[in-house]
């Protein structure tokens, strides 16, 4: 039945006659009574209906709105997977070190891995860097700062790309590139992309200070990490650099941006300026005290001061099995340092002569000794000890012995030994009341006159003076010949024993023959700071009793002594090496001359503790996949401020920057140690003297890495929705697809790699996760 | 529906057309139209509690969610420093988290407070509930010195406020503190190293709808009337948030 016939038969049941048609309700009332059922009905179907509607639209907002909640939660998630992905990706680039195995530098963006032999290998730090499948991580995450308010290029040039790939992340848990991910053909939930950051390449705001001019003692040296200048961060000179200072002082600086409270006038531009520049956590030390200071291979360095080195462990190697000692260290049978370098040997067979490395040890003791101790190092030994540092006393720069012979037949014969003093360390004086030199095993002649002659020595010696002290004995009576028949002269002389420890015996040497009535002979040391093995260590004497022109040789900048603790590696410049005449550690390029150079010797020591503040040299941004556009030059030159060097800051800086090298070792693209650093063209900075020229690695020797422990990534997820319909596996957006984003979060996360205990497996954490919004 | 025709006529003998009705037929219909009201009534009657029931959870979803999402979100960023402290026993949560987005600030670091205040106001006969979010925007030098200072309990200032999507339908809150050792998660109540962050934090809260919190506002005695008027729609969330800083 159909509705028409239904209504038929409900309305016009029968044909109307005329009674029907004279009838008030001529038309009802069964209609009527129909009309309110179907009224009834309408309306509760409308009623029903309207609920319906209603319902069904609240549960599609609701829907709506928990889908949307949960798309968001997938997007946070994602970003979340995207630190864990570059965590990964860090682990594998920081491997654990050891001495021969693995070892790695880092710098933003990436990382160099080198294992034994094998060349460094380049670890990208960001995601997918193979494709071009790519979004620029700067444009979201405004990593290297806004607008370029200070003019300084190109330091946060809004143009700046850090292009890096998308990641997707499909329904089963796979994670690749846009290739791998179609391969499964799973639906897609989202893509992510990261990029890692290197926080010791930069400034820590909580440990620079404001110093420019003010760093350097007396031998021009910089201590510590609060000698990075904050007064470089832009626009440069840094008008609130004090009160960022004073800041950190009150409460440390937490995150970046709380240096906008150091005061009113660091605006936000100011510090979008800087934001690329500065940090506030970095370490290139261990959990979990940061006083421990590792070299290459994951080892303890070796603190210089006198207290550690000074025992039998390091100046002999005796007992030390584990490489801890400062003499195994350098010794380095396996050359496991210069392997990192260029294969070149060890200190071992570079430095043989004069007591080799065990002397080099003294020295180093030596130069750090108050000089009011006169106890020598101890190498464990019974007295005298075998290997006898530099002392701060003067030393003989020539003596002279010389016996004269009146004519018969009365003749007599004097003696007179004459002493010149050399007093080399500069702002210093020595002051030798009741000191007195003791020359022994002088000739007699016949028992005229006795072996030994004191020289009573008084009044102060100044730096860098010649004084003389001379003793006469003259009128003996003489009956003999001068010169026995067989032409041997009758006086030898043969040795003296000079003021201190560390001066060295005189071998036994020929006076030179000569004729008539007078017999002399003189010596002239040629460094009196050397050990008395060293052939060729007295050089014969010639013409007067004046000290020559030609010693000690021009440049004596380098003798100096510290007499206090050493404040920075780059001091070693000031050791002496063993067996060289007025030689010393050299710290300048090409300083290998063939072999393993000195300042490959920065890296195995220390001062102090290391850890927070200093700038990682391996600073050269890797951005991603495209040609770096952003420097970071403000840390290296906060670095190099102080130095002196004057016009060539941002030229050191810019070539510190781009590694270039006078001579290039080990690995060209990083500074594989610290002491590679010293290759670089124009950081010697053209002074006359060995010293002038390495003032600058004096000064931040102590203050720079070139591998981090703490990086940031920045992160940025979206979540994906693929309908029915979608090729599955593939993001396809509008307008040729229907793929849609649903959800987006960045993120920042600042991660520390640590070892606890030091030498264990490295684990990495968490300390500082931040969603950003802007 | 159709009616016979009636067997009555007119007093001209014509038969009635229209006639009236006895009764027991008006008694019959009302009775049938009463027992279609009363089963329609019945029927809305279910809808309406279904619907009601239907918005009541989704609401209170909607709410636990809003409420758990923001605690979980800033605590998962919660920093923790021999400076800046965190604070956390049963029922509160003070701590510092880089949650401020505003860029002209002095610092992108806030104070964060979370408690569950429930209290009848001075003069007021009605009870109020709200779960507080306790924040120091640092818009000033001065305010951005206050995320060190360490933070005092009930010291809610004018930077408080209600969590807005929340308000009114949380009933309680808890938070438990979780260390781990050796694999394992230990939670305690309260945290007693403030200048360390706990492994886990569980926030735990009860929640309502708000038609029944409104209820709850008007009682006299809440403790008593508590299980009878959010027996039936209280529900307890619980999540756990796991900080971004271990310390070994």
């Amino acid at each position: 039945m159909n509705k028409r016939s239904t209504f038929n038969t409900f309305v016009r049941r029968r044909p109307l006659d005329r009674a029907d048609l004279l009838h008030p309700s001529a038309l009802s009332p069964h209609p009527s009574e129909g009309g309110v059922a179907l009224i009834l009905t309408l309306a509760i179907l409308a009623l029903v209906t309207l609920l319906l509607i209603a319902f069904v639209a609240s549960m599609r907002v609701e829907n709506a709105a928990s889908k949307n909640f949960n798309e968001l939660i997938k997007a946070r998630e994602l970003a979340k997977g995207a630190i864990d992905q570059a965590v990964a990706q860090i682990r594998q680039a920081t491997p654990q070190r050891a001495p021969g195995g693995n070892t790695y530098v880092t710098f933003p963006g990436g990382a160099y891995v080198k294992n034994g032999a094998l060349a460094a290998t380049l670890y990208p730090l960001y995601s997918d860097p193979s494709l071009a499948d790519l979004t620029n991580l700067n444009s979201g995450l405004w990593i290297t700062g806004g607008t370029n308010n200070s003019g300084e290029f190109p330091v946060n040039n809004p143009n700046t790309a850090i292009n890096v790939g998308w990641l997707y992340v499909d329904q089963s848990g796979n994670i690749g590139s846009k290739t791998v991910v179609s391969g499964f053909g799973k639906p897609l939930v989202g893509r992510i992309a990261y990029w890692v950051d290197d926080e010791a390449s930069k400034i820590n705001v909580n440990t620079a200070t404001v110093a420019p001019g003010s760093c350097g003692d007396a031998l021009g040296v910089c201590s510590g990490s609060n000698y990075v200048d904050l007064t470089m961060l832009l626009p440069t000179p840094f008008a609130n650099a004090g009160n960022i200072q004073a800041g950190a002082v009150t409460h440390p600086y937490t995150t970046i941006e709380e240096i906008k409270r150091a005061s009113a006038s660091l605006t936000a531009d100011i510090f979008d300026d800087n934001r690329f520049e500065v940090t506030t956590y970095s370490t290139d030390g261990n959990y979990p005290n940061y006083t421990d200071d590792l070299d290459v291979f994951d080892r303890q360095r070796i603190p210089l001061n006198p207290a550690t080195l000074n025992t039998p462990l390091n100046i002999t190697g005796q007992g030390d099995l584990t490489g801890v000692g400062a003499y195994t260290r350098l010794f380095d049978a396996s050359g496991n340092l210069a392997k990192v370098f260029s294969g070149t040997g060890s200190f071992a067979s570079k430095y043989t002569a004069g007591g080799g490395l065990k002397q080099l040890i003294a020295n180093i003791i030596g130069y750090q000794i108050d000089p009011t101790v006169t106890a020598p190092p101890t190498d464990g030994a019974v007295p005298p000890a075998a290997y006898l540092g530099l002392a701060r006393t003067p030393y003989i720069n020539q003596i002279q012995i010389e016996y004269d012979a009146t004519a018969p037949p009365n003749a007599t014969v004097s003696r007179t030994v004459s002493v010149v003093l050399f007093f080399m360390y500069s702002g210093n004086s020595y002051n030798s009341a009741g000191e007195q030199l003791v020359i022994t095993g002088l000739p007699t002649v016949g028992g005229l006159f006795s072996a030994n002659v004191n020289i009573p020595v008084s009044g102060t010696i100044a730096s860098g003076a010649y004084v003389p002290f001379k003793r006469i004995d003259q009128g003996v009576p003489f009956t003999g010949s001068p010169v026995a028949a067989s032409g041997t002269p009758l006086i030898q002389y043969t040795r003296g024993y000079l003021l201190d420890y560390a001066q060295p015996t005189l071998p036994q040497n020929q006076i030179p023959s000569a004729g008539g009535s007078a017999y002399q002979g003189c010596q002239v040391v040629g460094d009196p700071a050397v050990h008395e093995s060293v052939a060729g260590e007295w050089k014969q004497y010639t013409s007067s009793t004046a000290p020559s022109s030609g010693y000690p040789p021009a440049d004596t900048s380098k003798i100096v002594m510290r007499a206090g603790p050493m404040q920075s590696v780059g001091e070693l410049g000031f050791i002496h090496t063993p067996g060289v005449a007025y030689g010393h550690l050299t710290l300048q390029p090409g300083g290998g001359g063939g072999q393993i150079p000195d300042w490959a010797m920065l890296d195995l020591f220390t001062v102090g503790a290391g850890g927070a503040g200093r700038i990682n040299i391996n600073s050269l941004i890797n951005p991603g996949a495209a040609e770096p556009v952003t420097q970071r030059l403000v840390p290296l030159k906060a670095l190099l401020n102080s130095v002196g060097l004057g016009a060539n800051l941002a030229t050191v800086a810019q070539n510190i920057y781009t590694r270039s090298y006078g001579d290039t070792y080990g690995n060209p693209n990083a500074f594989d140690t610290i002491g590679e650093v010293c290759q670089i063209a124009s950081l010697a900075n053209g002074a006359s003297t060995q010293a002038g020229a390495e003032a600058t690695i004096r000064r931040i020797g102590n203050l720079i890495t070139v591998r981090s422990n703490t990086f940031t990534i920045w992160a940025l997820a979206q979540s994906i929705r693929q309908p029915l319909g979608s090729t599955f596996g593939t993001f396809n957006p509008p307008p040729a697809g229907q793929d849609v984003i649903t959800g987006e979060v960045k993120a920042q996360a600042v991660v520390e790699r640590y070892e606890n205990p030091p030498g264990s497996a490295p684990e990495y954490r968490l300390r500082y996760l931040r969603y950003l919004y802007k | 529906m159709t009616r016979k025709p009636s067997a009555r006529s007119t007093t001209h003998g014509e038969p009635l057309s229209r006639a009236g009705y006895t009764i027991v037929e008006l008694l019959t219909s009302m009775a049938i139209l009463g027992v279609m009201l009363a089963v329609l009534f019945s029927v809305f009657d279910q809808i309406n509690k279904a619907w009601l029931q239907g918005e009541n959870r989704v609401e209170t979803f909607t709410a636990a969610r809003a409420a758990l999402d923001l605690m979980s979100r800033e605590i998962s960023q919660a920093i923790a420093t021999p400076n800046i402290q965190f604070y956390g026993d049963a029922t509160h949560a003070y701590f510092v988290a880089p949650v401020n987005s505003n860029s002209k600030n002095f610092s992108d670091v806030c104070e964060v407070g979370y408690e569950f205040d429930r209290d009848m106001p001075n003069g007021s006969q009605n009870w109020t509930f709200q779960l507080i979010r306790h924040f120091i925007e640092p818009s000033s030098a001065a305010n951005a010195l206050l995320i060190y200072t360490p933070m005092s309990l009930g010291s809610f200032g004018a930077s408080d406020e209600p969590v807005a999507l929340a308000t009114n339908c949380v009933l309680n809150l808890g938070f438990q503190y979780g260390t781990i050792s050796g694999g394992a998660i230990t939670y305690s109540s309260t945290w007693g190293t403030p200048n360390k962050l706990p492994y886990a934090i569980v926030i735990n809260t009860d929640v309502v709808d708000s038609r029944t919190a409104t209820k709850l506002r008007l009682v006299q005695n809440v403790g008593n009337n508590w299980v009878s008027l959010t027996n039936s729609t209280l529900r307890s969330f619980s999540t756990t948030v796991y900080l971004p800083i271990i310390q070994p």
